[in-house]
């Protein structure tokens, strides 16, 4: 295994619709086919089936897509409201197209507090051209300003193929001005459902071109960057300089997995690959269908074998897939020339990162845990860590926002060293260092 | 163990995997296996997670 098995998922995106008013040529929902909109939507007896397996599995988070949830507002509000009683971490994503004044404030009184969206260019030519959907671009730049004003903070994301990729800085520029701190931007990988996506993918250079223009928006700017998709290391070039892309991988049917508005559960969104219906199965049994995805088994023998692999985690297998025609082929955007000087720009950047000065006192963060056959998984906010057992008795001795400092005497340490262990809570995003 | 090198901005924590190995128990379980001389990620984030990656600090926020 290459990964630890999890009890379930950390987190499930649920798919309420395949519904969408865009139409986007990029769009990976592999339903889509030849521009035709189908219409597959949970019911309400769906919604609160699925909820509640989702909770009974103690997954921590759900993320509500689609298709395009907005179009089914009485479904979105429904889910919502079911998740909300099972206290699960509820996040959005949306094209915020049909966002009203009403519906935002609806919404944020319901615990929204984020949205995710998608913006594909500067200008109405190119957002609503690669969206096929005239007047998109005046509604979601309205529409993100609004949010905003009701509370509702907006992280966008700009998809990025042949077609936009001279439009990246002009459009961190508009993101910028409308007083978005948070820029994404990723590249469009090639459709399940598409035989030719040769105009819209990048080529390696254009690939390095999008990584440049993106760095250089965020330094000018001061914007937070990402891409919303884990890049093969060796192709990203210089890890030093491009460090913000280096966090992020895949982890379909590791930490994380898709249901389907008619039940069927992917372990990425991506993928057309059913693994099993939640609504006659248990999310337990479909999570362990799934062990193939933890093992690295659809990985090429090269990454296997790479010094990156636990930093990286072989790039995106469905671009593999669809570009290659082969699920267990190098990422196109691989470059495993380069993995020496990668690993190298790496260790680069790791030098600069300046220590830790040694931790006087610290305050555990607000946390919600899970047992797992290797001890308990913890998670607060987006920050998460694997203790075992030991760690985890140390763990449940701390009170949330009281002062201690390491060696404190009103905790009983035992064979735990006080400063490695606090050393790790802190590192590892659990603990505030005060 | 050793307080390990963490980037403030991308969260990343960056370990050799040997020094892993020869950890005494630090109540942590390492989330990826790796093979000796493989460099280790010890923070990550799921592909298209970007709605949990949120960067503001609400006061009202439970998880900053």
């Amino acid at each position: 295994m290459l990964y630890q098995t999890l009890s379930a998922p950390m987190s499930c995106q649920i798919e309420i619709t395949t519904s969408c008013n865009h139409n986007c040529s990029h769009c990976y929902n592999f339903w889509r086919k030849d521009l035709k909109q189908t219409d597959v939507s949970m019911d309400e007896a769906a919604i609160t089936k699925i909820v509640a397996k989702v909770a009974d599995a103690k997954v921590f988070d759900v993320i509500i897509t689609g298709g395009e949830p907005l179009v089914k507002y009485y479904v979105l509000i429904r889910c919502i409201k079911e998740a909300r009683k099972a206290n699960l971490g509820i996040s959005l994503n949306s094209n915020i197209v049909s966002l009203t004044r009403p519906r935002a404030r609806e919404l944020r009184s319901l615990g929204i507090k984020q949205i995710l969206t998608s913006l594909m260019g500067s200008s109405p030519e190119t957002h609503d051209r690669i969206a096929q959907s005239k007047g998109s671009f005046e509604k979601v730049v309205r529409n993100i300003r609004m949010a905003q004003e009701e509370g509702i903070h907006i992280v966008v994301n700009m998809v990025v193929s042949r077609i936009n990729l001279s439009d990246i800085k002009e459009t961190a520029k508009l993101v910028s001005s409308i007083g978005v701190k948070k820029f994404s931007a990723t590249k469009a990988g090639c459709p399940g459902n598409c035989p030719d996506f040769s105009h819209f993918s990048l080529s390696k250079s254009e690939f390095q071109q999008y990584l440049r223009d993106l760095r250089e928006s965020a330094e000018k700017l001061n914007l937070a960057i990402d891409a919303l998709e884990g890049y093969p290391l060796c192709g990203i070039g210089d890890l030093d300089y491009h460090y913000s892309f280096i966090g992020r991988r895949c982890l379909a049917g590791v930490t994380t997995m898709t249901i389907a508005s008619d039940g069927e559960v992917r372990p990425c969104s991506h993928l057309d690959t059913s693994y099993g219906n939640l609504l006659t199965e248990d999310l337990k049994d479909i999570w362990a269908r799934m062990d193939a995805w933890r093992a690295g088994a659809y990985l090429p023998a090269i990454c296997k074998s790479c010094k990156l692999l636990p930093a990286c985690g072989g790039g995106c297998r469905m671009e593999s897939k669809m570009r290659n025609g082969n699920i267990s082929s190098e990422d196109p955007y691989c470059s495993p020339e380069a993995v020496e000087d990668s690993l190298a720009s790496l260790q680069e950047h790791r030098r600069k990162i300046p220590e830790k000065e040694s931790i006087e006192e610290f305050e555990i963060k607000s946390y919600r845990f899970r047992h797992e056959s290797f001890g308990v998984t913890v998670l607060a906010g987006k920050s998460r860590a694997f203790l075992n057992d030991a760690g985890f008795e140390l763990l449940m001795q701390f009170e949330v926002g009281v002062r201690y400092s390491p060696g404190d005497k009103r905790i009983q340490w035992g064979v735990l060293d006080s400063n490695g262990f606090v050393g790790g809570l802190v590192q590892n995003g659990i603990a505030i260092a005060r | 163990m050793e307080l390990l090198l963490q980037d403030s901005e991308s969260h990343i924590s960056l370990f050799l995997r040997e020094e892993v190995m020869n950890m005494p128990n630090d109540g942590f379980v390492s989330f990826v296996h790796a093979e000796a001389g493989q460099v280790g990620v010890a923070v990550m984030q799921e592909c298209d997670s970007g709605c949990f990656d949120c960067d503001y600090n609400c006061e009202e926020c439970d998880s900053k």
